[in-house]
């Protein structure tokens, strides 16, 4: 009896590669390349590097998958973070050996590209995402500009909290102020069902 | 401590948008390790939320190759873990040889652990030799004995006592030994010299001593001090011109045992006694010496051999774990394969060898539909080490040669290997399938070393 892949959950997907089962893995990348691979050039900026990265996290799901709780059952959330931790890491390393200090290894994949996801989250897949997708860009929208571009410059342009001060020429405090104001709304936002 | 559990609180948002700088990241997570208190429902929805960001960008996709580029640094991947897996027991074996080598991987020489190791053993050697605490009494029998034992030595057992001093020696240097002969006009086995005992005592000692057994005079005597605390036998012995040494036993009083490093003519100017070290009082030291050595070389070994063990365990382990894989991704490529034949539009492609190659053969199993196949080859003529060649695949169609990019590394005999890059040839009329055996970085056209040829004609056409 033959396997439809396609019928398969993210997080079945995700238990079958740690079974070894490259279709699996596969089926895993027609679902979410599209989305990963928007998310890794708008952060790498450049298509070629963009697409080594790609394949760099697909590589990383192959050989790590076991990094992977499957009681969270949220491959999304997963997947996601996983690409961008590996995008940002690579357009820090592009800009100059300054921006990032720590030698790549195994270790420091393991430590601090690999997500460490809440053991307490819900459960989240491709489908659901896309679902919600309209409320998500509703909600942000709601957010002041600067708040929007605090989370610009974390999520997207990988800043940590220090450089974002000093990009903007303000005090560390005020920064961490303002991506705690920008989350806590946009999840109120969110549960009130974009009211 | 609460002030500090507040802070790695407030760390959540950060962390779950991806901006905790480094060192804050790395306290965080040895907080979170170590068990902290910590809300997780809320990092879990930060988490969800900050993942939710990118759903609404523009979604595009990345290039069909990128695709094939995963799939061949997996296999490319695949084929250095095997090759790792191969030579990796060769190199460790190498390193930690039970009786050879030091394995460089041994966080403690073993020497360091062993407390009878032979540097101890060494200087406990030395110490029992110089010891002060090694009198006469403790070390020598009694007069009575000695006598005993030189009137009835026998040649076996001087030798043996000859074989003890000689250890003595190597590890008591600068100190003179000589052996007893045990009865008269007996040749000492290390010095060359004959010892004479007379039956009678001699009432007068005169020690002298001689380096050159040619130049023997009366009054070259030699005064061999028995030591002992009781009254003790002095033996004289005179060296003869024939380099033997006349010796005489007497009673004697108790002589001070010391050293005798110096050279036989400094003795005779010296007027010193001479000191026979006790070869009976060593043995005890020899015996635990060797018993110090046997415990020290078992330790070592059940070591040395525990660490191997150790090394081969973790080794098997690791080969069970790349085995399993192995076997786990065969059995998904089958199963792939079977699907993939149960397709109706699924085609096979048979590959024949050519006649400088007659016994190989191989197919081609893919679906357009799919744009998903395999390739098998069979009976391949080996590729040797130092070739620096691989098999590729070819499709020509319509004069243009395309490789389907499979695996380069691979020894392809009778697996299934995916193949990529496979045009669409269901509109092509003649499509020439071919195998070649090229250079590793030649990728661009098919070699002449053509090993299979393949061809397939649309229903129809003619070639």
């Amino acid at each position: 009896m033959s396997i439809n892949y396609t019928d398969l959950s993210d997080a079945d997907l995700l238990r079958r590669i740690t079974a070894r089962d490259s279709r699996a893995l596969e089926a895993l990348y027609n679902r979410y390349s599209p989305l990963l691979y928007t998310l890794v050039k708008k952060i790498v900026g450049d298509q070629a590097a963009a697409e080594q990265v790609l394949v760099d996290v697909f590589v990383i799901i192959w050989q790590k998958i076991k990094a992977f709780d499957e009681r969270t059952n949220n491959a999304y959330c997963w997947l996601v973070t996983l690409a961008r931790n590996k995008a940002v890491d690579t357009a820090r390393r592009m800009k100059g050996a300054s921006a990032e200090k720590y030698e790549y290894s195994s270790d420091y994949e393991n430590y601090f590209i690999l997500p460490r996801l809440s053991p307490d989250i819900d459960e989240l897949d491709l489908k659901t995402a896309m679902s919600i997708k309209g409320n998500i860009e509703e909600t942000l929208h709601k957010l002041t500009d600067a708040q929007q571009y605090v989370i610009y410059l974390a999520f997207y342009e990988g800043l940590t909290q220090n450089e974002i001060a000093s990009k903007l020429n303000i005090p560390v405090q005020t920064v961490k102020s303002k991506i705690k104001i920008a989350l806590v709304n946009l999840k109120e936002y969110l549960l009130r069902g974009g009211e | 401590m609460a002030d500090n559990q507040k802070d790695f609180q407030n760390f959540i948002y950060p962390f779950s948008l991806g901006c905790l700088d480094k060192e804050d990241f790395v306290s965080m997570v040895e907080y979170i390790e170590a068990g902290g208190d910590f809300p997780w429902q809320e990092l879990g929805e930060l988490q969800n939320l900050t993942a939710l960001l990118p759903s609404f960008l523009n979604i595009e996709s990345p290039q069909a190759s990128v695709k094939d580029r995963v799939a061949r640094t997996l296999y490319k991947l695949k084929s250095e873990k095997v090759q790792d897996k191969k030579t990796v027991p060769a190199k460790v074996i190498t390193k930690t040889g039970v009786y050879g080598g030091q394995a460089p991987q041994m966080p403690v020489r073993a020497q360091d652990r062993v407390p009878g190791s032979a540097p101890h053993i060494k200087q406990e050697t030395d110490n029992q030799a110089q010891s002060p605490r090694r009198t006469p009494d403790q070390s020598r029998p009694s007069q009575s004995t000695q006598v005993k034992r030189r009137v009835n030595q026998t040649i076996p057992d001087r030798e043996h006592y000859s074989t003890e001093q000689e250890e003595l020696e190597s590890q008591i240097p600068g100190e003179l030994h000589l052996n007893l002969a045990p009865e008269a006009e007996t040749q000492s086995t290390d010095t060359g010299m004959h010892l004479s005992i007379p039956d009678e005592p001699v009432a007068e000692v005169a020690p002298v001593v001689t380096d050159q057994p040619a130049a023997t005079s009366p009054q070259d005597e030699f005064v061999i001090d028995m030591g002992g605390q009781q009254e003790l036998q002095s033996v004289d012995l005179t060296l003869q011109s024939d380099g033997s040494v006349a010796g005489t036993e007497t009673p004697a009083k108790v002589f001070e045992e010391q050293s005798a490093s110096r050279q036989p003519d400094e003795e005779a100017q010296t007027d010193q006694p001479i000191i026979i070290q006790k070869r009976g009082g060593v043995s005890p030291v020899i015996f635990y010496l060797l018993i110090l050595l046997i415990i020290a070389g078992v330790g070592y070994l059940y070591y040395t051999f525990n660490q191997r063990l150790e090394q081969l365990e973790k080794l098997q382990k690791e080969s069970i774990s790349v085995i399993r894989g192995e076997i786990a991704n065969t059995a998904s490529v089958d199963r792939d394969v079977m699907l993939l034949l149960s397709k109706k539009e699924t085609k096979i492609y048979l590959l024949s060898g050519t006649p400088k190659y007659p016994g190989s053969f191989g197919k081609i199993i893919y679906s357009d539909e799919e744009q998903r196949g395999y390739i098998q080859l069979g009976s391949m003529p080996e590729i040797q080490g130092n070739e620096q060649k691989v098999y590729k695949a070819w499709v020509v169609i319509g004069g243009r040669n395309v490789p389907l990019n499979t695996p380069e590394n691979e020894k392809l005999d009778y697996e299934f290997v995916r193949i990529f890059n496979m045009p669409d040839i269901s509109q092509n009329p003649v499509t020439e399938f071919l195998v070649t055996k090229q250079a590793v970085d030649d990728s661009k056209n098919p070699s002449n070393d053509v090993i299979l040829r393949g061809e397939y004609l649309m229903p129809g056409a003619k070639k």
